[in-house]
C-alpha cells in the first residue's frame, strides 16, 4: 500500500470511529396532519406509518397540542387540508416556534394523493369508519392502502380497483357503492357485524400473544404504530364473542386505548380470572418540554351518539305487571336487552328478562310490561329496580351497558313506583301494509274502532333499503271511529323492491300518550302498488289547468272587447 | 509530498461537513431549581411547572444538580383529571381498585408486554448521554438492583432507584426495563395511593425518574392490578 493511501485509509478509520462514539442523534422526521376530516388524518397517519415515519395530527386550534408534545429537535412535514384545516398556517406559526418544517403539502383528499398505489388495497364505506381502526395495523403488516369509498370518490377508487392485483372489501357499502365496486373485489370481509369484521381481521395476524383493544369512537396514534392486532369494544362493555375470541387464542396481554373504556380492561382481568394482563394507555408525556403527562391525543370519528335510559318502573300489584318505560333520548333508533331485578337493599324480591332484543326508534319512550310477584309487605320506599341492560345500534352488537350517571359498569338502578295501572279499552286494527312507490312512503292502515283517540308508536324493521337493514319509526295518534293510513318515508330501489318479504310490524298504543302498554307485532307480506300520482304527472296536471283557465281568459277578454267595438259601431 | 497534503485537506474537510447534521443530544429537560445541598434538601419549586406532572431530578432525587433527568407523578385515582395537550378534554379515572398496579412511561409502542421480551435495561442499552461516566449517569442513579414483580412481569436484577418523598429518601421507586423487539425504554413505577409526594406537602400515586430524552414523547400506561 503506497503512502498516500495508507494515509486516506487511518483518516477513513479515524472517521468511522467517531461515527461510533458520537453521542450525537439525527433530527428524527415527524408527519402533522393538519385536517378536520378524519379520512385525512387516518390517510396521513397511515401513510407516514407505511413509510416507517412517525406522526401526529391536530385536533383542535390549539398549536400548543403539538408544541407541548413534539420536541423542536424534530423535523416537521405538514400534511394539511386545502379549506378544512384545524390551524391556519400552521407552516409558519411552527416556523415561529422554531421548528423546522421540511415540507408542506396540501390537498383535497389525503385518501387518494397519498395512495401509494402498489395494487394492494383495503376498502370500507366513508359509512363505516369504525371498522378502520381495526383495519389500520393489518394495512400496514401487508403493506396495503385502505382506500375509503364516499360519493364523491366512487369513480376514481372504481379506477384504481380495475388496475389492483388484490382488493379486500370490508364491511357494509351502499347498492349503488357495490354496483361499482364489487367486480372488482378479491374478497370480501362481511359478517354484517362489525365485531366479528373485527374479530376476522384480528384472525389474520395469526397466533398473537398481545393485542389492542379500541371502542372505535376516535383514532390515536397506538392504532397506527402498533404490529399486534387491535379489536372492537363497546365504550364500556366488552362482547362475550370477542372475549371468546381472546382467551381461545391465547393472548396473555391487553393494551386498551383511553382510560375511558378502562373499565374493559377491568372486566377482562375479571373474565380471565387475572390471567390476561391489562394494561391502560392514558397519557402522553415529553420529559423535553414542560414534563407534563397529558392525556392521549384522539380524533373523534363521526358516530352516532346514543343516549338511552329508564325514566320510570311502575308495578302494578293488582294485575302482577311491572312496567319499565324505556327512552331513547337519542335520534337513532337502538336496541336493548334486559334482565332486571326488584330489591329491597340486597334481598331480592323478584326477576324477570326480556326474552329477546327490544328496538326502540329514536325519540321513543317504550313502556315494556313483565310478569313478577312482588309480595305486597315487602314493597317499601327502599324498593328499587336493578338493571342489567345491553345497548347498541344493531341487535347483535349490544355494547353499551346502562349504567347510574357517573358510574362505568352495570346496574342501573331507579326506585320503584307503585301504580294501579287500571283498564285501556283503547282498540287498534292494522289493515293493511303497503308501500307506495310514487309516494316513496310505507303506509300503514290502521282502523281505531274504540270510543277514545288512540296514540301508537309504528315500527318497521329490517326493511332492506339501498341493500342495508333499515328501521323505520313513527309517532301519531288516530281519533275514534277513525281509519287512516300512517305513512312513512322511506325510498326502495328496484332491487330492495324484490329482496324484501315481509314488513316486521310492531305497533304499541294506548289511550294515555304516557301509557301506551298495548302492543300488535306481526310480519306482514310486503307488497308494493303505483300508489298516489308521481309528481311529474301532478305538475303536468296542473300546467294543464292552468293553460285551460288562461285560454278561458283570452276568451272572454277578446269576447268582451268584440262588444265594446259592436256598441261603438250603433252608436 | 504535495499530493498527500492534498489528500488529507480534503479528507479532514469532508470529516468536519459529515459532522454538521448531526444533532448533539441536550439533556436540557426539565427545569433545574438550585438550591439542593449535600444534605438534601428539597429546593422551592416553580408550582406553575410542577403541578401536574414536571418535577426537577433535585425534587424527586438525588442532592445533585443536573439536567439528565426528568420526573413524572400523578395519581391514577378518580380524583384526578387530566387535560390533553390542546385543553380541550378532561376525564377521570373509572378505576377503583389500583393498589398493586404499576405505572409504565415507555419511550415507542410495545409489542409485546410478555416477560420474554421486557428485560432489566443496562448501560448498553440507555441513552448514550447517561451511559458515560459521571456522578449523575444511569448506573450511579439506578444504583440498586432487586426483583420487580408486577401482576404480571417478573423480572430479577433490575435496576431501580428510589425517589424522594417530603424532601428525603423515600420507597416510591422507579424501575429501568428494556422492550428488545422494540428497542424501547420502559421506566415502572410502583403506584402506591396517595403517598406522600416529593413535595413537603401532599399525595401522590406514583413518581417516575427518567432521562430527559430530546426527540422522545413518553406513552404512559397503567397495568391493572
Amino acid at each position: 500500500m503506497t503512502k498516500s493511501k495508507r494515509v486516506i485509509f487511518k483518516l477513513l478509520i479515524l472517521f468511522l470511529i467517531a461515527i461510533t462514539i458520537t453521542s450525537g442523534v439525527t433530527a428524527l422526521e415527524v408527519s402533522i396532519s393538519n385536517s378536520k376530516d378524519w379520512k385525512d388524518v387516518y390517510s396521513i397517519m397511515l401513510s407516514s406509518s407505511l413509510n416507517d415515519r412517525r406522526a401526529i395530527f391536530t385536533n383542535s386550534e390549539a398549536l400548543t397540542a403539538i408544541t407541548r408534545v413534539l420536541s423542536i429537535d424534530n423535523e416537521v412535514r405538514i400534511y394539511e387540508s386545502n379549506n378544512n384545516q384545524f390551524i391556519k398556517n400552521l407552516d409558519n406559526q411552527l416556523d415561529s416556534a422554531e421548528y423546522k418544517v421540511i415540507d408542506a403539502q396540501k390537498s383535497n383528499s389525503f385518501n387518494i394523493d397519498l395512495d401509494p398505489e402498489n395494487g394492494k388495497y383495503y376498502v370500507i364505506s366513508e359509512d363505516n369508519p369504525r371498522i378502520s381502526i381495526s383495519l389500520a395495523s393489518l394495512a400496514i403488516k401487508d403493506g396495503a392502502w385502505v382506500l375509503i369509498v364516499t360519493e364523491d370518490n366512487l369513480n376514481e377508487i372504481e379506477d384504481r380497483l380495475s388496475n389492483a392485483e388484490n382488493v379486500i372489501a370490508v364491511g357494509n357499502f351502499r347498492r349503488d357503492y357495490l354496483e361499482a365496486l364489487e367486480p372488482h373485489f378479491t374478497e370480501w370481509i362481511n359478517h354484517n357485524d362489525i365485531f366479528d369484521d373485527s374479530k376476522e381481521i384480528a384472525s389474520r395476524f395469526g397466533i398473537k400473544q398481545n393485542i389492542v383493544i379500541a371502542d372505535g369512537s376516535f383514532l390515536e396514534t397506538e392504532f397506527f404504530t402498533t404490529n399486534n392486532p387491535v379489536m372492537l369494544s363497546g365504550p364500556n362493555k366488552i362482547l362475550d364473542e370477542t372475549y371468546a375470541f381472546i382467551s381461545q387464542n391465547g393472548v396473555e396481554s391487553v393494551v386498551v386505548v383511553g382510560n375511558q373504556i378502562a373499565v374493559v380492561g377491568e372486566q377482562i382481568r375479571s373474565k380471565s380470572n387475572k390471567e390476561i394482563s391489562v394494561f391502560v394507555k392514558y397519557g402522553q408525556g415529553d420529559a423535553q418540554n414542560t414534563g407534563k403527562v397529558y392525556a392521549l391525543t384522539i380524533f373523534q370519528l363521526p358516530q352516532s351518539v346514543l343516549a338511552f335510559s329508564v325514566d320510570k318502573a311502575a308495578y302494578d300489584p293488582t294485575n302482577e305487571k311491572l312496567v319499565v318505560y324505556f327512552h331513547n333520548y337519542g335520534n337513532t333508533g337502538l336496541y336493548e336487552l334486559t334482565t332486571l331485578a326488584v330489591k329491597n337493599g340486597d334481598r331480592e324480591l323478584a326477576s324477570a328478562s326480556d326474552p329477546e332484543v327490544v328496538f326502540l326508534g329514536g325519540g321513543e319512550v317504550l313502556p315494556v310490561m313483565y310478569d313478577i310477584t312482588v309480595p305486597a309487605e315487602d314493597i317499601g320506599d327502599e324498593t328499587e329496580v336493578e338493571f342489567y341492560t345491553s345497548f347498541g345500534i344493531y341487535p347483535s352488537q349490544l355494547d353499551n351497558f346502562l349504567t347510574m350517571e357517573n358510574e362505568y359498569g352495570p346496574p342501573f338502578r331507579i326506585k320503584m313506583d307503585v301504580e294501579d295501572l287500571g283498564n285501556d279499552p283503547s282498540v287498534l286494527n292494522v289493515l293493511d301494509v303497503t308501500y307506495y312507490k310514487n309516494l316513496k312512503r310505507a303506509g300503514i292502515t290502521l282502523q281505531n274502532n274504540g270510543t277514545n283517540t288512540v296514540y301508537y308508536s309504528a315500527k318497521i324493521q329490517n326493511l332492506i333499503v339501498n341493500g342495508l337493514e333499515t328501521n323505520l319509526f313513527k309517532e301519531d295518534k288516530i281519533a275514534a271511529g277513525q281509519t287512516r293510513i300512517s305513512y312513512i318515508p322511506v325510498s326502495l330501489d328496484k332491487i330492495d323492491l324484490e329482496e324484501n318479504s315481509f314488513f316486521e310490524l310492531t305497533l304499541t298504543y294506548g289511550q294515555d300518550e304516557e301509557k301506551m302498554i298495548k302492543s300488535i307485532k306481526e310480519d306482514v307480506p310486503f307488497k308494493a302498488i303505483a300508489g298516489g300520482l308521481p309528481m311529474p304527472v301532478i305538475v303536468g296536471i296542473v300546467a294543464v289547468i292552468l293553460i285551460i283557465a288562461a285560454v278561458i281568459f283570452m276568451f272572454k277578454k277578446k269576447g268582451k272587447g268584440n262588444k265594446s267595438k259592436s256598441k261603438k259601431k250603433k252608436v | 509530498m504535495k499530493n498527500y497534503l492534498s489528500i488529507t485537506f480534503a479528507l479532514s474537510i469532508i470529516a468536519v461537513m459529515l459532522f454538521i447534521p448531526f444533532v448533539m443530544a441536550v439533556p436540557g429537560g426539565a427545569n433545574v431549581t438550585e438550591g439542593a445541598s449535600e444534605t438534601g434538601v428539597v429546593t422551592a419549586v416553580d408550582t406553575a411547572s410542577t403541578e401536574g406532572g414536571n418535577v426537577t431530578f433535585t425534587d424527586i432525587y438525588s442532592k445533585q444538580l443536573t439536567s439528565k433527568w426528568a420526573g413524572f407523578f400523578g395519581n391514577v385515582s378518580g380524583s384526578i383529571v387530566l387535560g390533553d395537550a390542546s385543553s380541550n378534554t378532561f376525564f377521570q379515572w373509572t378505576i377503583t381498585d389500583f393498589d398493586n398496579s404499576v405505572v409504565y412511561a415507555a419511550s415507542g409502542s410495545i409489542s409485546n408486554w410478555a416477560g420474554a421480551n421486557i428485560v432489566p435495561a443496562n448501560s448498553s442499552v440507555v441513552p448514550a448521554y447517561i451511559a458515560v461516566s459521571g456522578t449523575d449517569n444511569f448506573t450511579n442513579t439506578f444504583s440498586a438492583t432487586g426483583d420487580f414483580n408486577s401482576t404480571s412481569l417478573d423480572e430479577a436484577s433490575v435496576p431501580y432507584v428510589d425517589t424522594w418523598q417530603q424532601g428525603s429518601g423515600g420507597a416510591l421507586r422507579t424501575y429501568a426495563l428494556w422492550s428488545t423487539a422494540d428497542s424501547a425504554h420502559i421506566w415502572a413505577g410502583l403506584v402506591d395511593d396517595d403517598a406522600n409526594s416529593f413535595k413537603a406537602s401532599g399525595t401522590v400515586d406514583y413518581q417516575i425518574l427518567l432521562p430527559a430524552q430530546a426527540l422522545t414523547t413518553y406513552s404512559f400506561y397503567l397495568e391493572l392490578p
